[in-house]
């Protein structure tokens, strides 16, 4: 199983680095973001507001990278039938699993770089922890919404819709506090909330629990969902 | 007796015409789904490899549910006939990132290239109907599998494609795979034993009885290029000679140079002398003129019959 899961993630991975038209956009249009959020932060907060929005944004960007990744390029666009990869001997979830994980590496990667360029040095190991938890979560969520769409392809629509749910309602750019009372449970429980938290020195200890079973659970619906598809 | 590769059991798909269909397949067997389109040969293939589950019946691979195990794909490979492989990729490329995926050594993928003559360096969005077809044939037998579900493998292939791929599945059944071909090609129905109607008359086969009274040496290799199959009857004399087991006659089938055997019999090989010496052969073909042209060759060869019986009573 674990061959498996490391040869189809080997694969994705190979199959999305060759895609520069795709990740190299992302890398510049987040660097771009981290420069002007956190030189426009500083000047109306100080550095405090500047390291609030970067933390902030540079978890928002893995999201954006991973979902783009995920549903408009791995499983959908311009690549090998969901047929294909139904019919391998490996059980659908794995297949899945591993696509999706190959997408979550990339959006980190491409977010971390871009942090990198911003910091002017490598972005700590466990602040890599934390984005590369948060794309799996939020990837997660968006495939357990599959659960309520007639086609998979729908999804990358939905991908995008999802992801300004996870922009706006998140403390990215603002704090808890900032947001009406009935809007403050969906940004706690927002993964990207928990690893702008967790980056800005919060505690982990939600993202952990909800990043792995909410990516567990949108495997399977996934699986199932394609499965019907493949009918 | 050893469990048959695959078994079929009352199987019904709803929205096709497979209903109630049983049959069971062993090591080396070959069987033909023979339907109209739309029948559901297609969606019996999907079902048989686990993508879809049965609406009735079941479907066993080595005594598992294909559906519920997957891992039991790793001894089955299909060749669909959907374009499923990414269509910006090479041929090559495409044909090497699978095969690593499935582990098939180089050697192989290396071999397979060469044997259909896949058309190198043209991305798969660039192919004809024809050379689309092979590349997913192709794919399938990166698979060194105990059975092979091929759909459709020799439609919009031109004459050197049908032959090259009646070539590969000769040799598959040879090396002892189990094939199940949709197909509604006469010479690939001719290879298989076994046939599964869905729903369409299936093809005509013509039947004859050669007794023979010598066979020239090595006239098998020549008979294998033709589509016929034949069943040897050897003299009981023969065999006791050579020491061979008196198998039952009707449990023998030999075609494309290789010796297949029904379920339940011991392996066995039988050497080319053992039954063309005061023997009987069965011979089937897809046309009369396919079995005369076998007699044809072995008269040819030097050898020479006692009698020729075809279909109708003719002799």
């Amino acid at each position: 199983m674990i061959r498996a899961l490391g040869l189809i993630l080997i694969w994705e991975l190979s199959h999305l680095l060759s895609r520069i038209e795709v990740w190299l956009p992302l890398l510049f249009s987040a660097s771009l973001a981290l420069f002007s959020l956190g030189g426009g932060y500083r000047t109306f907060g100080g550095d405090e507001a500047k390291w609030f929005v970067t933390l902030g944004f540079v978890t928002f960007a893995t999201v954006s990278g991973t979902l783009l990744h995920v549903f408009q390029v791995i499983v959908f666009t311009r690549t090998q039938s969901l047929l294909y990869w139904a019919s391998l001997p490996y059980p659908l979830e794995i297949t899945l699993g591993a696509k999706l994980t190959a997408g979550a590496i990339l959006g980190t990667l491409i977010a971390s770089l871009a942090y990198g360029l911003f910091l002017g040095r490598a972005p700590k190991l466990q602040d890599l922890a934390v984005l590369f938890l948060v794309a799996l979560g939020t990837v997660g969520i968006v495939a357990l919404f599959s659960a309520f769409l007639p086609r998979l392809d729908r999804l990358a629509g939905l991908s995008v819709v999802l992801g300004v749910f996870f922009q706006y309602l998140s403390t990215v750019y603002l704090p808890l506090e900032a947001f009406p009372t009935w809007a403050r449970p969906f940004v706690l429980l927002n993964p990207v909330s928990q690893g702008a938290n967790a980056l800005r020195g919060g505690e982990a200890s939600g993202l952990l629990l909800i990043a792995p079973l909410s990516f567990l659970l949108g495997i399977r619906v996934l699986a199932q969902k394609a499965r019907k598809q493949v009918r | 007796m050893p469990a048959p590769l695959l078994e079929v059991l009352n199987l019904s798909l709803t929205g096709t015409k497979v209903q109630d269909v049983s049959f069971a397949l062993s090591r080396g067997e070959g069987l033909v789904l023979w339907g109209p389109n739309g029948s559901g040969k297609s969606t019996l293939l999907k079902t048989i490899l686990g993508l879809l589950p049965p609406s009735s019946g079941r479907v066993m691979v080595w005594g598992q549910d294909p559906y519920r195990n997957p891992w039991v794909r790793h001894k089955i490979s299909m060749a669909f006939q959907e374009r499923i492989l990414d269509p910006n990729l090479r041929v090559e490329t495409a044909l090497l990132r699978h095969a690593r995926l499935i582990g098939a050594p180089k050697e192989r993928f290396q071999a397979i290239l060469v044997r259909l003559k896949l058309p190198l360096g043209k991305r798969l969005f660039e192919l004809s109907g024809g050379e689309h077809r092979k590349t997913e044939v192709a794919k399938a037998f990166l698979h060194e599998a105990a059975l092979y579900l091929l759909d459709e493998p020799t439609a919009e292939l031109d004459e050197e494609g049908r032959s090259q791929v009646k070539e590969l599945l000769g040799e598959a059944l040879a090396a002892g795979s189990s094939l199940i071909v949709a197909t509604h090609d006469p010479d690939i129905a001719a290879l298989l034993s076994k046939r599964v109607d869905l729903g369409m008359a299936a093809p005509k086969f013509y039947r004859g009885r050669v007794w023979v009274e010598k066979w020239p040496h090595g006239l098998l290799g020549e008979l294998a290029q033709l589509p016929i199959r034949f069943t040897p009857h050897p003299s009981p004399e023969t065999l006791s000679r050579l020491g061979l087991p008196a198998l039952p006659v009707k449990q023998m089938i030999f075609y494309q140079g290789s010796l297949s055997e029904q379920p339940g019999l011991p392996n066995a090989t039988l050497p080319e002398e053992a039954f063309m010496e005061n023997g009987l052969l069965e011979v089937e073909g897809p046309s009369e003129e396919h079995l005369l042209e076998a007699v044809r060759l072995l008269l040819q060869k030097g050898g020479r019959i006692r009698r020729l019986e075809l279909e109708g009573g003719k002799s």
